[in-house]
């Protein structure tokens, strides 16, 4: 597995949590120490650059068998 | 003047709906670091609604309940849509280190511009297929 799957990985299973945390109110049982991380993992996990509306209405198709 | 407290307005109620934590129920965590956590959770599921909305208006074209005409116009309002949300995400991602008072305040506007925006787009697509999503 390479370094970007796993970034990819971490990022989306910290967003997972964070989903099911905040649906809870459970992030307001976080430590400082916790919060100052998930502000960084958070803050990484946000994207540069956004795909056109035209990209997101004709995704790729896979490649046909 | 009447425009500058709409926006001010707008960025409060949007920081108080869109808490992902509350200073109340949690004194333990400092009001700077609170604040980036849920600048942060607004930016990240405005990005997903922004995201989602376009993958919707792709399929109702497909499935014919839009007109070309229509997307072209909304890819319009979309399109405006992304630079904030580009330009949110920047300046997120800066203020989780910087923690700058001034970024905060940009993110702020910049946040009630998006949620006009996708406000304006689900309307807008609403009376386009007369009323159904």
């Amino acid at each position: 597995m390479n370094a970007g799957a796993i970034v990819f990985l971490v990022s989306e299973s910290i967003k997972l949590i964070l989903s099911h945390l905040s649906q809870r109110g459970s992030l307001n049982t976080l430590t400082q120490a916790q919060a100052e991380v998930m502000v960084k993992s958070l803050a990484d996990a946000l994207p540069t650059v956004l795909p056109t509306p035209e990209e997101l209405e004709n995704p790729p198709q896979p490649p046909s068998v | 003047m009447v425009h500058k407290r709409i926006v001010i307005l707008l960025c409060l109620l949007l920081i108080i709906n869109g808490c992902a934590v509350q200073s109340s129920k949690a004194p333990q965590i400092d009001a700077k670091t609170t604040y980036a956590l849920n600048l942060e959770s607004q930016v990240t599921q405005y990005n997903k609604d922004y995201m989602q909305f376009f993958q919707d208006v792709g399929i109702a074209q497909r499935s014919g309940q839009l007109t070309t005409a229509n997307v072209t116009a909304l890819n319009t309002i979309g399109s405006r849509t992304k630079v904030a949300l580009e330009e949110a995400d920047r300046l997120t991602k800066a203020y989780a280190t910087s923690y700058d008072a001034g970024t905060a305040a940009t993110i702020g506007s910049l946040l009630a511009q998006i949620s006009s925006d996708l406000t304006l787009l689900v309307t807008t697509r609403s009376s386009m297929t007369g009323g159904v999503k």
